[in-house]
């Protein structure tokens, strides 16, 4: 059973698994080396911020306000006269954090809920998928919106509703794969030898999951930033003074013909790491969907 | 099933939805943390005060009871009352509403005139560098934050080259200087829709171009024109129809942000005041709307799609 396994998953590919193809498109394609490269940069930047950051983020100036880009503030100072460079640095971490978080959350309901609702069929899926359809029925992230209106504005609270948001796309998607294999073959077999229906789970339907998931993953992380950041420049997600770029492009707007930069700079971070996942995502999709 | 029996269906299978949908809706109101009600009167309301508004309100009486309670008003239209500005939220929707449908309209238009033609043209070139350009470009266009494309677009049209108005909407988009006012709105709105549009087009059509009556087509001899346009759109434009629907539902999401930055009357930048100044009742209302809009929406989508597609099968 195990040797079949291993096969479907790499057909192409020799003796790679899902994860060995993962990481080797990364590194061949421009792009998705280029993804891979702003994240991880991003991920050092975060970490690394309370060593190499040239300021301390919370600390004001008052005669420092709205400084344009210099040599001592490589990217200006916001309206508090804080540092931008070390605030984006700070931030780094915020929002990778509230990306991957979000969509750990999302991933540990979603996939549970869709292997069980496609292996089992009948009354179990009917119900799991009615419910996602109806988290489907809110259009784009309104219903995000509508979470964080009642559990109260917060950067927590926020990822949680976006986490919510996610569930049901997880649910389809994983449910929609098991169901085409739940019917082969090998699974048959496994069944006959009497192999419980955790192992088969666990063992067989899992892994034809993991390409697909791979690159859900990385596109809904993506998403996930957009949206996170989105609510916390309505003003719904992170909180004053947080170093979060959402919240740093929203409380620069308001100066904008005066500091562009302020408000700017952190917008565009956003794009760059969103832009990084969406390319790791596409890179992905190239070896482990379309030429499976 | 013919295809009135099939609208008729699909309309009584919204019902249990609609039930479920806004007993959600309802039901939220409950979640808040601490008291709900003190929130909803305010920290200077006296244990009295909340005490008499949650009589008036039906507080004790059991949850489904409220709810079938509340439901028979809205049916009416009777959305309840505005908790900061004491207006009816029915009324405070018709006004904004027309707003933002006019920006989701004026916004689709543009999603559909840029994703379309480049989409078609990278599946026409598939393969080709220009056809990774463009795969490039779409998903970059999805990539942008809204505010990103908006606090740019201010800057450099408003501030900079002084052309168009920043902020505020002067007059109905079919005006000049209403479009005007429109026209960065629904540009920043329309970004992430038409990367998503070009990357449907694409895949559809190139899966068009390489069918057996496409070559077929191309072997009579057929002009490249005649082929394009009846024989490969034809049939890869309609699942661009149904992304087109779904996607006009994130336009309405998504000018939640956009009303907010341009100051766009509408009922997304309401809702975001209603959320912060914690206006439930607005807010329960204003989701509501936005929600049975989508799957009214959803629901034309299907039938054009069967429409417009005969082999479609009603199921």
């Amino acid at each position: 059973m195990k040797a079949l396994r291993v096969r479907r998953a790499s057909s192409k590919a020799g003796v790679r698994g899902p994860l060995g193809l993962a990481f080797h498109a990364l590194f061949r394609t421009k792009t998705g080396l280029f993804g891979v490269g702003v994240v991880v940069f991003f991920s050092l930047m975060g970490v690394l911020a309370p060593f190499i950051a040239p300021y301390d983020p919370y600390e004001q100036s008052v005669l420092n306000r709205l400084k344009p880009p210099s040599w001592e503030h490589p990217l200006g100072t916001d309206e508090f006269g804080r540092d931008i460079l070390t605030r984006i640095m700070y931030g780094a971490k915020t929002t990778l954090m509230a990306g991957v978080v979000t969509v750990l959350m999302a991933l540990s309901i979603g996939l549970p809920l869709g292997l069980i609702a496609g292996y089992y069929g009948g009354y179990i899926d009917h119900i799991v998928s009615r419910g996602a359809d109806i988290l489907l029925a809110f259009p784009g992230y309104l219903l995000a919106l509508a979470i964080v209106a009642f559990l109260g504005p917060g950067l927590f609270n926020a990822m949680l509703a976006v986490a919510i948001f996610l569930i049901p796309i997880y649910i389809r998607t994983i449910r929609g794969i098991v169901l085409s294999v739940k019917n082969l073959e090998y699974i048959e077999a496994s069944k006959v030898f009497g192999t419980g229906s955790l192992s088969i789970m666990k063992d067989h339907i899992f892994p034809n999951v993991i390409p697909e998931l791979i690159v859900l993953t990385t596109f809904s992380t993506a998403d996930a930033i957009l949206v996170t950041s989105a609510l916390s420049f309505l003003g719904l997600g992170a909180q004053p003074p947080e170093p979060e770029w959402g919240l740093m492009a929203s409380s620069g707007r308001y100066y904008l013909a005066a500091a562009p930069w302020v408000s700017i700079f952190p917008a565009a971070m956003i794009f760059l790491v969103v832009l990084a996942f969406n390319l790791i995502g596409e890179a992905l999709v190239d070896t482990l969907i379309k030429r499976r | 099933m013919s295809l009135a029996r099939y609208i008729l269906y699909r309309f009584f299978l919204m019902i249990p939805t609609l039930l479920i949908i806004t007993f959600i809706v309802f039901s939220l109101i409950h979640f808040i943390p601490g008291d709900p009600i003190r929130a909803i009167a305010g920290i200077n309301a006296s244990p009295e005060d909340i005490e008499r508004i949650k009589r008036e309100m039906g507080w004790y009486d059991p949850i489904h009871v409220q709810y079938f309670r509340w439901l028979s008003k809205v049916v009416t239209g009777d959305l309840g009352k505005s908790i900061r500005t004491g207006y009816e939220v029915s009324e405070i929707i018709a006004r904004t509403l027309p707003n933002t449908l006019e920006l989701a309209v004026l916004s689709m238009a543009f999603a559909l005139s840029m994703g379309i033609p480049v989409g078609i043209y990278a599946a026409y070139k598939r393969g080709s560098p220009i056809d990774r350009a463009i795969i490039l470009l779409s998903l970059t266009g999805s990539s942008f934050p809204q505010f990103l494309i908006g606090l740019v677009l201010i800057y450099v049209v408003s501030v900079e080259l002084n052309l168009l108005p920043s902020a505020g909407k002067q007059g109905p988009i079919y005006t000049l200087e209403g479009f005007k006012s429109a026209l960065m709105p629904a540009l920043t709105l329309s970004l992430y829709s038409a990367g998503i549009i070009a990357r449907i087009t694409r895949s559809s059509t190139a899966k068009v171009f390489s069918e057996l009556y496409t070559l077929y087509a191309q072997a009579k001899g057929l002009p490249k024109r005649t082929v394009i346009f009846r024989h490969v759109l034809r049939n890869s434009l309609i699942p661009v129809i149904s992304i087109a629907g779904i996607q006009f539902g994130f336009l309405m999401g998504g000018a939640v942000i956009v009303e907010t930055i341009f100051a766009w009357p509408g009922i997304g930048r309401q809702l975001v005041d209603a959320i912060i100044s914690r206006d439930y009742i607005l807010v329960q209302g204003i989701v509501l709307v936005y929600t049975v809009l989508f799957m009214v929406l959803n629901l034309i989508v299907d039938i054009s799609y069967k429409i417009l597609d005969p082999r479609v099968e009603l199921k």
